[in-house]
């Protein structure tokens, strides 16, 4: 079942256009949301929480219209974004008693559970927490409703190695339950590299791959040799190619006809999403 | 699916306790002073100033609770932007009621301890006098909407103190209006014309104004809202 379809989404800003034509995922994957800075991630997390205005498109999320039933569909997602803004007045305890309102099937021991497992102080007034317990804060507030589709927008961005490592652990074990679906936007790609099902690039706007991430890292190759082996128009076997003084460096999708031209003469490497990112765009 | 008003105003109390319990206490505040002063103030004025008074301050909390850019996640709680600037207008109305409630509670307590007020509960036209200043305080919430807790506070201070220079130059052709200089034309006319309707027509007349500055508030925030992006 297709948790999230889009289609035709437009949002414009001066000097920025947001153009997704078609975007869809199944429940109970990841999508791993990767594209330099300003390339519009964000704003597909925004618009998908309606925290931007689109200008045109459609939104379907668990199969219904966003624009129709958007309390309904609300109810059933989670949403943390990269400044973990709450009532800094307030302590956690507190937040989620505000939160817990909103929601038909928030659960307050669960809540609870999780600022203990986070080891998040609940009596601690928010501003006081550091940034990681933020985040974590914000992340148990966006999973005590029993969400089916959650949005991370940056949400290890700023945490110190420990704490990130900890971030995933916790999304991982959430991904234990096949019925919840994650998009993370990440700029940390080697997070992504461990849990992303899919895997969606975004540039100037635009998504320009997506893929699974096992077909995508299977598909492309990063070759490494000398500048001689280029001649006789063997650039075009490459997306992408770098020359310097010492020899070439190149992505290629043809990987068996790079090994049928060159043989043994050239390094073979499997990117990571990290190289990929940087050789695609 | 229900509509989450409830939620929405219970948040508003939840993130200002501070302020809610100050509001609570303004109304037993103003009754100590007048008491504590022993001037015969006028018992109706307070018990239009403290609810107005609780209310606006109830209102500017529940914005300055949220200036963290908390707009964000609320807006990401299953709300629609139509229910968020709807809760903000029934939060008003709540704030009114409670400020009213509060200042009845601590008046007729003050009135049966200290014999000041000398009235037990506020009057029919202290009340209309207190929905039409709650009325005209919804011309904020457009601004705060659009430009935010910190600039609309630097907007209603510099309209606090232009309100307070404002009434002296009325007061000042007010006075001068009876002597053979008399000068300023339109406003001596303007307020002669108040003095001559009687007090019910003057509420009224305020009230028709505070109806009239609600509903574009209203509209204006629905609009303003709904084109956001947070």
């Amino acid at each position: 079942m297709k948790i999230l379809e889009i289609e035709n989404l437009k949002k414009r800003y001066t000097d920025f256009i947001l153009d997704i034509d078609y975007l869809s995922l199944e429940e109970g994957f990841v999508m791993g949301l990767i594209g330099p800075n300003g390339a519009g991630k964000t704003t597909l997390l925004k618009c998908l929480m309606n925290l931007v205005v689109k200008d045109s498109g459609t939104i379907r999320i668990f199969g219904k219209k966003y624009d129709e039933h958007e309390q309904e569909i609300k109810s059933a997602m989670g949403f943390v974004h990269d400044e973990p803004d709450l009532w800094e007045e307030l302590t956690p305890l507190a937040i989620g008693k505000v939160t817990a309102g909103f929601y038909p099937e928030w659960d307050p021991s669960l809540y609870r559970r999780f600022l203990e497992g986070f080891q998040i102080p609940g009596e601690k007034k928010f501003k006081k927490l550091s940034r990681g317990m933020k985040m974590k804060c914000y992340l148990a507030a966006a999973l005590s409703h029993n969400a089916r589709l959650i949005l991370l927008d940056e949400p290890a961005a700023g945490l110190d190695p420990v704490a990130r490592n900890e971030f995933l652990r916790i999304i991982a074990d959430q991904l234990q339950d096949e019925r919840k679906s994650f998009i993370i936007s990440s700029h940390i790609t080697s997070d992504l590299d461990k849990i992303a099902d899919y895997v969606t690039l975004i540039k100037s706007g635009r998504i320009v791959l997506q893929e699974s991430r096992n077909d995508l890292l299977d598909r492309f190759y990063i070759c490494k040799g000398k500048l001689e082996l280029l001649k006789n128009g063997a650039n075009s076997l490459f997306v992408n190619i770098r020359k310097n003084e010492f020899g070439f460096e190149g992505l290629t999708e043809k990987i068996d006809e790079v090994r049928k031209n060159f043989g043994d003469s050239v390094v073979i490497e499997r990117p990571n999403l990290e190289k990929l990112m940087i050789w695609y765009l | 699916m229900k509509k989450n008003y409830y939620a929405l105003v219970e948040k508003d109390f939840r993130i200002q306790k501070s302020m809610v319990i100050f509001a609570g206490l303004y109304g037993a505040l103003i009754f100590t002073m007048f008491t504590i002063i022993g001037e015969d103030m006028n018992n109706h004025f307070t018990f239009v100033l403290a609810p107005v008074a609780a209310a606006w301050m109830l209102l500017f909390g529940s914005f300055k609770g949220e200036k963290n850019n908390t707009g964000r996640f609320v807006a990401a709680l299953p709300v629609s932007r139509s229910d968020i600037v709807n809760g903000k207008y029934i939060g008003l109305a709540v704030f009114a009621v409670f400020g009213i409630i509060t200042t009845g509670i601590t008046g007729a307590l003050y009135h049966f301890l200290f014999g000041y007020p000398s009235i037990v509960f506020m009057s029919g036209l202290d009340l209309l006098r207190v929905i039409t200043g709650v009325m005209l305080l919804s011309f904020c919430i457009p601004l705060t909407f659009r430009f935010g807790f910190a600039a609309v506070r630097t907007v209603i201070i510099v309209l606090l103190i232009m309100g307070v220079v404002a009434g002296q130059v009325l007061f000042f052709f007010l006075n001068s209006s009876g002597s053979e200089d008399a000068s300023g034309g339109w406003a001596v006319d303007f307020l002669k014309r108040i003095q001559e309707v009687t007090k019910i027509q003057r509420n009224l007349y305020l009230l028709i104004f505070a109806v009239v500055v609600f509903v574009i508030s209203y509209f204006l925030s629905k609009y303003i809202y709904r084109k956001k992006d947070l």
